[in-house]
């Protein structure tokens, strides 16, 4: 039913990088240093360099108090072209009618752009990331941490915990130290129990962790050796790279297979931004077939963000409740 | 000095090779077979479990209010009770459940499985009731499913002896070994359990299949284990004191959860209770208690891996959910759900090798390892019993968990918890079921092979038998021209049995009826004595032959003779010698 959209469409998009050369994209996000850097070399400026079409990235920072309420009203008032959410909260906001398209997106979706039709069901093109459990290999030489147990054992393996504090999976994480495969990890979730029991295997270690306000943080503490294990966003840090970061003085390794959890950050369309039909398409186009990140999950678990979405009241404000009871 | 060279025979070697490569290739087939169906069928429960809202994390993702979870927790389970107690009085010709005892039965009797639509009648059965939540076991279904496949091959009209024994080995095998991740549990199982022997010529084929059947789940679907732990070394060598102490208390854990199954399906049969009925009472009791104990029903995989980690269930919560746990087990199986009895036990076993652990670890503080191990060594010293296989347990252990030391603490706690449960019990349920349905099998095959055999299959086909009117000249002429020494009489008109008479008693060329000569037999069968009874028997016989008189009318049946039930045994230690050295 699109073929004569999408063939319109790909004319558009092969003829049409000069009209597009001069223009140039807003892209907002919350995040830090570390993953901004990341997906400017990885992705925006390689597309750049294909299209022409410049992308800027304005961002928010926790630390300033910026959530995603926060950034969405910012994308609407400054008109930038996409955003990116934790899918669930995209989920979240989808369901609540707060991501329905403005009539500027419902003109576009009925002429050239099926892809942002989708807008409307908050589909969105998606960007991996994965948490993963490091150490710091001078820390521990003869006894090496071979399994996500590890992180939560302080008597084996003393030492801090470098921990972002919106890291998500930590509940997760310390199930399948407990032994729970990946696949019942959710399942045991669903429980009072299971929560508990997670918060309770995480409390163990509540004394070494040092919470810090974002990934970057964290891994600079790995880095000086100030904590000995901690969770870092990966991106594309633990594809084979052991030593975390070139700026790392401390070689950092993954920890076994088990400690990664993988989730998405949605890319949305806004419907607010004043690129053209045409940029837009070329971003999104690109933006689906890129590889943006390299990450292989190996035998952790993909977070399935629309069980976080859909979680009933006492559950989901458990879960969230979780890093208050923690730190 | 001759030169010739003796030929040689490479017809024998070819048709050897022939035979060895086909038989493998059955090993191959039923256990890839098997093992794309017990995964689908284990995934099927699961999905199921979300469909039907049966699972915590449907429930959570539902959305639902309080009472419409509430109805749907009831009336679901009341449905599955329903439709399975439907499926097994209408649809299955046995007009009961099968499973493994059906399986041990013909392999060790050659008797031959039940019927095909009994089988999968009752594997759907089984799915239905794992799926509405029902707290039975999957495992049992899926070596009867295994067994089923197997026995298919009988209809490809191979030659090959013993070759329907071969094909369910070869699925029951699979289907453990895809179950557990634990392909040499799978292989030991199925010669421990169901054929119990091991001959080359099952045990290399059920190798293959065991091995395909890990293969499919480990590598093509990358099943999960069943337990994911690192248990740490055996702290203390007096430590191996109380796992044989473990051992003890699981027997008696084990026994009451056997004898609570049996006895609960005895109840429920004497209640009289017609089937759709029964199936509706299981289905809304099980609705009630998973509204108050969610944790004691289903499969209990979730409730077994938060037995294995430690905190997560109080000393009273581990034995309230293990009691708990057995009578809705007993309750679900007795009145009309199908399903097994292996993983209900695993469950119950974890739920005390904690207890155990949690009550020592009160008067033994931070002198005992770790709480998995004991969880592990109750694990499998309640389930092993149950299944009768200890063998096969310790092997789990050791191929789940690699680790030689819990392997040996799991041994310990088995072979105790065996020792005194064979004692008390028997050597399993699946035994003792089939005791109830008159199959010994505690004294061995053998033994239940001759009791499986009817003393009337051998009777004489020559036997002198006359009517009491019949002449003492005819009757001399007929002994003395067929060799026997007696003969035996029966009512001309009601054809009863009424004495034998012995040749040297009967005078040449009379014409007076035999029924002057008549003797009381003092040995005598019925069409229902086995030849393992008439061997008991006949240590004080002297005679010809004993009569076989029908119970019901006392007509004679036929005679045997003492050769032919001696022979009939002599037969019988052959084809089992046979079966038993078999070579591929």
């Amino acid at each position: 039913m699109y073929g004569k959209k999408s063939l319109v469409f790909g004319l558009i998009l092969s003829g049409l990088p000069v009209v597009a050369a001069a223009e140039q994209l807003v892209l907002g996000i919350i995040g830090d240093t570390t993953r901004i850097a990341y997906l400017d070399k990885t992705f925006l400026q390689p597309f750049t360099k294909s299209t022409g079409i410049s992308v800027k990235i304005a961002s928010i920072s926790e630390n300033d108090g910026g959530d995603e309420v926060e950034l969405f009203k910012r994308a609407s008032r400054e008109k930038w072209d996409f955003l990116t959410l934790d899918e669930a909260q995209a989920l979240r906001l989808c369901a609540a009618g707060d991501l329905a398209p403005t009539g500027t997106m419902r003109q576009r979706q009925n002429s050239l752009l099926p892809e942002i039709s989708k807008a409307v069901t908050c589909h969105s093109f998606k960007e991996p990331r994965t948490e993963t459990i490091v150490y710091n290999l001078n820390a521990y030489q003869r006894d090496i941490p071979d399994h996500i147990s590890a992180f939560f054992d302080l008597e084996r393996f003393p030492g801090k915990r470098a921990v972002a504090l919106q890291a998500p999976g930590l509940l997760e994480m310390a199930l399948m130290a407990q032994g729970v495969p990946a696949s019942q990890v959710y399942h045991l979730l669903s429980t009072t129990r299971g929560v508990e029991l997670a918060i309770g295997v995480f409390a163990q270690v509540k004394s070494q962790i040092i919470w810090t306000d974002d990934h970057a943080k964290a891994e600079s503490l790995l880095a000086d050796g100030s904590a000995t294990m901690g969770l870092i966003e990966t991106g594309a840090k633990t594809d084979g790279d052991a030593n975390a970061s070139p700026e790392s003085v401390q070689p950092l390794n993954r920890l076994g297979a088990t400690s990664s959890i993988a989730h998405h950050t949605s890319w949305i369309p806004t419907a607010a931004g004043d690129g053209s039909v045409t940029a837009l398409g070329q971003f999104i186009e690109y933006a689906e077939q890129a590889n943006i990140s390299t990450v292989q999950l190996g035998a952790g678990i993909h977070r399935d963000a629309r069980w976080f979405a859909t979680v009933s009241p006492n559950i989901k404000t458990r879960l969230d409740g979780w890093s208050a009871t923690l730190q | 000095m001759s030169t010739d060279t003796p030929a040689v025979p490479t017809r024998p070697a070819a048709a050897m090779a022939k035979r060895a490569i086909t038989v493998l290739l059955v090993g191959l087939i039923i256990g890839t077979v098997t093992a794309f169906i017990a995964i689908a069928f284990v995934e099927t429960v699961l999905w199921l479990n979300d469909v039907l809202l049966i699972s915590a994390y449907a429930k959570v993702q539902s959305g639902f209010a309080f009472w419409q979870i509430a109805l749907i927790t009831i009336s679901v389970p009341a449905l599955g009770g329903l439709i399975v107690a439907w499926m097994i009085s209408r649809a299955a010709p046995t007009k009961r459940p099968t499973g493994p005892p059906d399986v041990i039965q013909a392999v060790q009797l050659q008797s031959g499985m039940p019927d095909n639509k009994s089988g999968v009648v009752t594997s759907l059965a089984a799915l239905i009731s794992l799926g509405a939540g029902a707290s039975v076991g999957q495992y049992g279904p899926m070596v009867y499913i295994g067994a089923l496949i197997g026995n298919q091959t009988k209809r490809l009209n191979l030659a090959i002896p013993n070759l329907s024994t071969v094909s369910i080995a070869c699925g029951v095998a699979a289907a453990i070994a895809a179950a557990f991740n634990a392909p040499i549990a799978g292989l030991i199982f199925a010669h421990e359990a169901i054929v119990r022997h091991y001959s080359m010529q099952s045990f290399a084929p059920a190798t293959v299949a065991a091995t395909s059947g890990y293969v499919v789940a480990n590598v093509i679907f990358d099943r999960p284990p069943l337990f994911l732990i690192q248990p740490g070394d055996i702290l203390q060598g007096s430590e191996f004191l109380l796992f044989a102490l473990l051992g003890l208390c699981a027997a008696a854990i084990s026994i009451l959860y056997m004898r609570t199954i049996l006895r609960t399906a005895k109840f429920a049969r004497e209640l009289n209770i017609s089937p759709l009925p029964r199936g509706l009472i299981a289905g809304v009791g099980l609705g009630l208690v998973t509204l108050w104990l969610p944790e004691i029903t289903g499969v209990g995989q979730f409730t077994m891996r938060f037995a294995t980690i430690d905190g997560a269930f109080s000393a009273f919560e581990l034995g309230g959910l293990m009691l708990g746990k057995i009578a809705l087990t007993a309750f679900c199986l007795g009145f009309g759900f199908v399903g097994g009895v292996f993983s209900p036990a695993l469950v119950v076993g974890a739920l005390f090798g904690g207890l155990f652990w949690t009550l020592l670890s009160i008067t033994m503080p931070d002198t005992l390892s770790s709480y998995s191990i004991y969880v592990i060594c109750g694990m499998m010293a309640v389930t092993s019993p149950v299944i009768g296989a200890p063998l096969t347990t310790i092997l789990i252990v050791f191929e789940l968990t690699r680790s030689y030391d819990l392997a040996i603490a799991s041994m310990i706690a088995v072979v105790f918890s065996n020792l005194v449960t064979y004692r008390f019990f028997g050597r399993s349920l699946f035994d003792h079921q089939l005791l109830m349905k008159g199959v010994d099998l505690s004294q061995g095959r053998d033994q239940a092979r001759l009791s499986d055999m009817r003393v009337c299959d051998y009777a004489a086909e020559d036997a002198p038998i006359f009517s009491e009117t019949t002449s003492q000249q005819e009757v001399l002429q007929y002994l003395r021209k067929t060799g026997w020494n007696e003969a035996y009489a029966v009512d001309s008109e009601t054809q009863k049995f009424i004495g034998f008479l012995r040749a040297v008693d009967l005078e040449a060329g009379s014409e007076t009826p035999i029924a002057g000569k008549l003797q009381i037999s003092d040995l005598s069968f019925d069409e229902t004595t086995s030849v393992r009874q008439a061997m008991e028997k006949l240590s004080s016989f002297v005679g010809d032959a004993i009569p076989i008189i029908k119970s019901s009318d006392g007509s004679l049946v036929g005679v045997v003779t003492e050769g032919a039930i001696i022979q009939s045994y002599l037969n019988l230690a052959a084809d089992l010698r046979r079966e038993e050295n078999a070579g591929l």
